[in-house]
């Protein structure tokens, strides 16, 4: 013990200099890390955002893995939270030549990390507007946006034909920013009225004097940015009292138990719109086809399984055309995989091929078709508008974002 | 599994946990001050020092200082804010004063979450300005911030060290032990609380930017009860009112958690094991508390014939140890 | 012959009982003062406020020229005004050595924590704890926590400790409760010494041999007033005082 002791004042006294360990080495796996929240608020989406990304990591694996060498997915833990993202990505730092699974709270902390020690990453399942500006280095998202949630609800009121707004929105990071984002776009981009804007802790027992503010000055549609309990508290009194003003909720509100909650409000009342994969095109048919051969089911639908599994396919094809695990190579590469123009492809043998001709590549995904601006943000996501029929969310229609809406240009 | 970032991380991570259980220790230990709101002075500093510093967030204080002013000011801000909080609260005993120290902790976090032209409200910031860097980055500044925070430490201790074996160390236990005897040697209680009080905040104030240097980012989650409980819980574990003990138990509460956090389990467990890590800390709370009530170091020991001797903080240490082996052995035997 | 503490008509209630009921006493230094009467007579009451531990609802009590009542227990202590406590636990995590040095000790944090200042405070402390110490012959337990100490010595620590803050006027409350009766003459002994030191004493006790042993006036009081006073002799003599203290129904 006495010896640890020293050994600390020793480590303190050579702080200053650098020690550097883990390094590259041209042989064994390729690993990627896997760092996601198994644990705490986002591990009811840990099995199948897992499946997907495993799926992938097989795929790459039976077309010959990367560069001839075999690929690894290193799994770590976050806890769903910023420390535990920082703990975790410390845990496996020195065996990842790329990293991929984070979310939000992981991917902000991990910010300036990652281009620092050049691990490229990619982040399937971040909303954080934090992102909107500070990524496309590194750090790439391929899933919409808080910003692009915001956008779309603020579309969806103005194609309704709606002038009038209210906004009623838990404190929380995830729901405030595209409620932020909402009102910003709805008040600059489309002119519209906001007559309300009630804030909310949540872990209330009851919301009914926000739910009476929110609709207090005749709002034709209220935006509610809730996490489900508090959301299903919200519906309960809202459908007590009676109003009729038009519901747009956020993404985290399209579960089943605000379904049930809503089944008795007439069709088309509560609205929500979220991120849709892209069933018909062919890279979903290959992620489904390679889900049910490597998990030995079917995907499920909404859990960021196709972005898992997407992140891996495009980190896979960005070393290949890298031709090396290089961070620094591997990183300019990735948009480059893709972003047209190039070669088309959807699957990995496709792009392996399309790379080994000496053609550039555009991958389409599963999730999207994958086109990043420059700060690593998709373009234009595919939404899906949801509403309620017999107690159960279905499909209403499909919608491209508007990018005239977009505030970050 | 040994790489260096993994041990880089876990590190810093004991060092920063560490000052601050001594910190704790200082005022709940010896003074008898039971506080559960480290978090919210804790979310003080770090977001003065943030706020300070911070480059590039489009808030409406900004000034941009340089990190060393920063932290002074953090310092200066806490013991600022610890001495407003600590005006109200410290007339309440016990657990009175620890539910107050709670609520202003919770009161801190929702001023962080509803302040946003100043705190950025629950985006928080990131990318921070690093403390002290002396314009190294990557790896390089890590290394250095594990130098920086044992340096701290070490600060920390020999300051705590000294004030324990000082006259001012022994009226903040004469005071603990027994308030009207205190009192009738002329102690002024309640200056003497405000000033440990003051004193402890100056010190968490100091230590949050090497705590945000590590995490990289501020957002009112951070602030969360969970921080404060770890603190108290390395500190029980150490041994409250002793000198090493803080830091042993802090160390020991680290390692715990990290082992835990790397024991491989299928997933479908996982989310078992993590649920199962604060009842696994409980029920090292509760063993310890059985066994060894005083915790890993006795406050008996730490005290007791030595605080008469003059004694070099090496000697003490190995003191303090061997009186824990021979516990240990005592325990075994049984 | 001037008094060092007087007091005058002080008055102190609980809700509607009255504890001290108009008390007037003057106390000069070269006697060694007591204060009796049975149960609930006000002795204690008298003792806290005279400390500071309780406010006086009116009257005055002046030590040395300054106004006592209103001000806060430890500045009392600092003007000179010691008291001791029925149940010595003192400091019980402590060893009897700290606890001595926490008397007398100035709390300043920055002054203890840097400068030459603390330490040479400490070395006078400690010089200090050990002539005490010595002259009661207790040197023996310097190192030994007070919770692990008898009954009788936690007392006399508890004497010794009040010395250390230099006192003018020390107020020991029952110093011979729960002392073994062989011991009984050396705690004579020791009171009449810190006496002969220069320290002014008043003592409370209920054991009325001791009292009349050591004490050099007497005080009587009963139900919150004073009803007797005088030397020792004509206190055992006094047939006020035997009804009422002794319960001799004569």
């Amino acid at each position: 013990m006495k010896r640890i002791f020293l050994t600390l004042a020793a480590a303190s006294l050579l702080g200053g200099l650098a020690i550097s360990c883990g390094g590259d080495d041209d042989s064994g796996t390729i690993n990627f890390g896997f760092l996601n929240g198994l644990s705490g608020d986002y591990s009811s989406w840990a099995a199948p955002s897992l499946d997907g990304a495993q799926a992938a990591i097989d795929v790459i694996n039976a077309n010959g893995g990367v560069l001839g060498r075999d690929v690894r997915l290193v799994i770590e833990d976050n806890q769903s939270t910023a420390e535990g993202a920082v703990s975790g990505y410390n845990r496996i730092r020195d065996e990842i030549h790329a990293l991929g699974g984070v979310e939000s709270d992981g991917a902000v902390a991990l910010l300036s990390r990652l281009p620092e020690d050049q691990i490229p990453t990619i982040c399937p399942a971040c909303g954080t507007t934090e992102l909107d500006e500070k990524g496309g280095n590194y750090i790439y998202r391929i899933t919409a946006s808080d910003t692009a949630n915001g956008i779309i609800a603020a579309q969806l009121a103005r194609d309704l034909g709606f002038s009038k707004v209210a906004l009623l929105v838990q404190q929380t990071e995830g729901a405030e920013s595209p409620a932020n984002v909402f009102k910003q776009v709805w008040e600059e981009k489309v002119g519209g009225e906001v007559v309300a804007d009630v804030r909310f802790a949540p872990g209330n027992p009851s919301y009914q004097a926000e739910v009476q503010q929110a609709f207090a000055n005749g709002p034709e549609a209220v935006y509610i940015g809730a996490g489900f309990e508090a959301g299903l508290s919200i519906i309960s009194e809202y459908i007590n009292r009676g109003h009729e003003a038009t519901l747009l909720v956020s993404p985290d509100m399209i579960v089943p138990p605000i379904s049930e909650a809503a089944a008795q409000l007439p069709t088309g009342r509560l609205l929500a719109a979220v991120a849709t994969d892209d069933f018909g095109s062919p890279a979903y048919t290959a992620f489904d086809a390679a889900h049910n051969q490597y998990v030995g089911s079917p995907p499920p639908t909404g859990f960021y399984e196709t972005n898992q599994y997407d992140q891996y396919i495009v980190l896979a094809l960005a070393m290949t055309a890298a031709e090396s695990t290089d961070g620094e190579k591997v990183n300019e590469q990735i948009p480059n995989v893709m972003n047209s123009p190039g070669t088309k492809v959807y699957n990995y043998p496709d792009g392996l091929a399309a790379l080994e001709r000496g053609e550039e590549i555009d991958y389409d995904g599963a999730s999207s078709d994958l086109e990043l601006n420059q700060k690593g943000n998709i373009v234009s996501p595919k939404m899906s508008v949801r509403q309620i029929v017999g107690g159960e969310y279905e499909e209403r229609n499909t919608i491209a974002m508007d990018p005239a809406l977009n505030p970050v240009s | 599994m040994s790489n260096w970032s993994f041990w880089l991380n876990v590190l810093t991570l004991m060092g920063v946990y560490s000052a601050l259980t001594m910190v704790l220790n200082v005022e709940a230990g010896w003074g008898g001050m039971w506080d559960l709101g480290i978090a919210g002075l804790f979310a003080v500093g770090s977001y003065t020092y943030t706020i300070l510093t911070i480059t590039g967030f489009e808030v409406s204080i900004a000034p941009g200082w340089p990190s060393w002013t920063g932290i002074l000011a953090a310092m200066a801000m806490t013991g600022i804010v610890a001495f407003l909080v600590g005006l109200p609260s410290l007339r309440a005993r016990r657990e009175y004063f620890l539910i107050i120290t709670f609520a202003f902790a919770e009161v801190f976090r929702q001023l962080a979450i509803n302040w946003g032209d100043i705190t950025n409200g629950t985006v928080g910031f990131n990318t921070l300005t690093k403390p002290l860097s002396f314009g190294l980055t990557g790896d390089d500044y890590r290394n250095l911030l594990l130098g920086l925070t044992w340096v701290i430490v070490i600060l920390v201790f020999v300051l705590t060290r000294r004030l324990s074996r000082s006259s001012y160390g022994r009226a903040l236990r004469a005071m603990r032990d027994n308030e009207p005897a205190a009192v009738s040697l002329g102690i002024r209680v309640s200056r003497l609380r405000l000033q440990t009080f003051v004193f402890a905040g100056v010190l968490m104030g100091g230590i949050a930017p090497f705590y945000l240097a590590w995490l990289d980012i501020v957002q009112p989650h951070v602030f969360e009860s969970q921080l404060t409980f770890t603190v108290w819980t390395a500190l029980v574990l150490g041994g409250i009112g002793s000198r090493f003990g803080p830091v042993m138990g802090a160390v020991a509460l680290i390692l715990f958690t990290e082992l835990i956090e790397r024991i491989d389990v299928p997933l479908s467990l996982r989310q078992l094991l993590v649920a199962v890590h604060p009842l696994a800390i409980g029920l090292l709370l509760v063993l310890l508390l059985r066994f060894r009530p005083q915790g890993i170091i006795s406050e008996n020991k730490t005290f007791g014939a030595r605080s008469r001797a003059e004694i070099s903080i090496l000697g003490d240490f190995t003191a303090s140890f061997s009186d824990f082996k021979t516990a240990l052995g005592r325990l075994l035997r049984r | 012959m001037s008094a060092l503490l007087s007091a005058r008509d002080v008055h102190k209630a609980f809700g509607g009982n009255t504890a001290v009921d108009g008390m007037s006493l003057d106390l000069h230094p070269d006697h060694i003062t007591a204060l009796i009467g049975p149960n609930g007579a006000g002795k204690t009451t008298f003792f806290n406020t005279v400390t500071g531990y309780e406010r006086a609802d009116s009257g005055s009590i002046v030590f040395d020229d300054k106004e006592l009542i209103g001000l806060q227990p430890w500045r009392i202590s600092r003007l000179g005004v010691v008291r001791t406590f029925q149940t010595p636990v003192g400091f019980p995590s402590m060893t009897v050595w700290e606890n001595m040095q926490v008397a007398g000790a100035s709390h300043s944090v920055l002054r203890n924590m840097l400068g030459r200042r603390g330490k040479n405070e400490e070395g006078e402390l400690s010089a200090r704890t050990d002539e005490i110490l010595s002259d009661l012959g207790l040197e023996g337990i310097l190192d030994t926590p007070v919770d692990e100490l008898p009954a009788g010595e936690r007392k006399l620590m508890e004497i010794s400790r009040q010395l250390m803050s230099r006192p003018r006027l020390l107020l020991l409350d029952e110093p011979a409760a729960g002392v073994n009766p062989s011991s009984i003459g050396l705690l004579s002994n020791l009171i009449r010494s810190i006496h002969q030191s220069g320290v002014a004493l008043m003592i409370i006790d209920h054991n009325l041999s001791f009292v009349l042993d050591v004490a050099d006036y007497i005080h009587v009081l009963a139900e919150g007033r004073l009803i007797a006073e005088g030397t020792p002799d004509e206190i055992a003599s006094s047939t006020l005082v035997r009804q009422v203290y002794m319960g001799v129904d004569e």
